[in-house]
């Protein structure tokens, strides 16, 4: 999902670069970095590990971006939603300042992205497999491939809304933009689902309640 | 004082302008992108292309198949950019659209190839609003470098005892190995930062801070590049 540098149209760097900053504006005074304790803080930078790890596993796809596991549900299960965009941009500006993966003028689009449409999705379906009762494992892997096609739903949004269809206009290449990425994005949105749950079981129990609390 | 690097970003230390300050290579690699995006792409982009890698390459001494690979790699990805919007509005708008998102990528690796990550951090976190969120990426940074060398050297050892295995195979392993090097990681950094407190440190992490101060004539070589690249992009248009 990482937009290549300079792909985008200026104006919607700049857009995108706005509704993003709140975004991240807030997670970072939800996770309270200045008082946090440090191992709050540890765990913050292992699951930005793990998003870091995920999200370089990339190929190419369509118009300037990439497919890749996302590595969003863990994060979020574990810190919450809230933590997600401040993760998010610390990854994205890594990958941007060491491997030229994704961009600087494109970070805002690619936050939205990986940092709030993934992230929610995540949580309103994890959320949701909670109320229900459904086993933990089916919960969590559903919210990881929710998380991950909601991902990549936002960046076909975002291609679409840059280079609409001069005759079909933004809802058919939003469609092309989508059928494009799911026909990649969806098998190794499972792949990414199984791996996700490979590693929630690798948690000490102690250290999932621990999170919880 | 030589600080050991990382296999993340071997580059950046291995080249001329290493110990350049940040914001002599922030404001040359920035100003070039920020030309490149709001001219046209021709002739625009073409300029900053040939600016970047010749900067980049017989400036920073970068070695040229370093970069080579890093661009071009970059060039299939833009290969893919090309055939959707070629398909979509034309192979000329695709083409202007490929080769503006290579040039500003080639700004983009003269930064990211000549400025070690824990040098912007340093800059970054002398910002007071920024210090926190600095601390944060310096510790992820620490993360990052010690799990993927704890990674390649289990990888290495678990392929001496199995063998090479088939691509599938080879995925399970990398997840496998990747839970597993989260633990580690985990108890490492509890480790490390029970090193800190013991050191009397308990609040923010000390940084990386080698550079040189900012050399005047420098940011006016780079304004001055960038100035002719505007007017040299506007008269071609």
């Amino acid at each position: 999902m990482h937009i290549a540098e300079g792909y985008l149209p200026v104006s919607h760097a700049f857009a995108w670069t706005a509704a993003s900053l709140p975004c991240a504006l807030w997670s970072c005074r939800s996770l309270d970095l200045p008082g946090q304790s440090r191992p709050k803080r540890l765990l913050v930078a292992a699951s930005a590990g793990f998003l870091f790890a995920m999200t370089a596993m990339k190929f190419p796809s369509v118009a300037g971006s990439s497919s890749h596991p996302t590595g969003i549900a863990l994060g979020t299960v574990l810190l919450g939603v809230s933590a997600m965009p401040v993760l998010a941009l610390i990854v994205l500006l890594f990958q941007a300042l060491l491997m030229a993966h994704g961009g600087l003028t494109t970070l805002g689009a690619n936050l939205f992205a990986l940092g709030v449409a993934g992230p929610w999705a995540v949580r309103i379906v994890w959320g949701a497999s909670q109320a229900l009762r459904i086993p933990e494992a089916a919960g969590l892997a559903a919210a990881s491939v929710a998380g991950s096609l909601a991902t990549y739903a936002m960046t076909s949004l975002q291609l679409a809304l840059a280079f609409p269809d001069p005759a079909s206009g933004l809802a058919s290449s939003f469609v092309r933009f989508g059928a494009i990425f799911a026909l990649a994005q969806t098998p190794v949105a499972v792949a990414e689902a199984f791996f996700t749950l490979l590693v929630w079981r690798s948690l000490q129990p102690g250290l999932r309640k621990a999170v919880a609390r | 004082m030589m600080h050991r690097h990382v296999p993340l970003d071997h580059l950046p230390y291995a080249n001329r302008w290493r110990r350049r300050h940040p914001a002599e290579k922030g404001l040359l690699a920035l100003g070039l992108l920020l030309v490149t995006l709001v001219l046209p792409p021709v002739p625009t982009s073409v300029l900053a292309l040939l600016a970047a890698s010749l900067i980049g390459m017989l400036g920073a001494r970068i070695p040229v198949r370093a970069w080579s690979r890093l661009l071009g790699a970059q060039s299939v990805f833009l290969g893919g950019a090309w055939a959707a919007l070629a398909w979509q509005s034309g192979w000329q708008n695709g083409a202007a659209m490929a080769l503006r998102s290579l040039a500003a990528t080639a700004c983009l690796l003269l930064l990211a190839l000549t400025t070690p990550v824990p040098a912007l951090l340093s800059c970054a976190g002398r910002w007071a609003p920024l210090r926190p969120l600095a601390d944060l990426a310096a510790l992820i940074y620490r993360f990052l470098a010690t799990g993927i060398g704890t990674m390649q050297r289990s990888r290495a050892g678990v392929r001496q005892r199995l063998g090479h295995p088939r691509a599938w195979k080879d995925r399970a392993l990398h997840g496998d190995l990747a839970a597993r090097v989260l633990h580690r990681l985990l108890d490492r950094s509890t480790g490390m930062e029970r090193g800190y407190q013991c050191r009397g440190v308990d609040g923010l992490l000390p940084y990386y801070n080698a550079h040189q101060p900012l050399e005047g004539r420098y940011v006016a070589a780079a304004l001055l590049l960038q100035a002719g690249l505007l007017a040299g992009g506007i008269f071609l248009w």
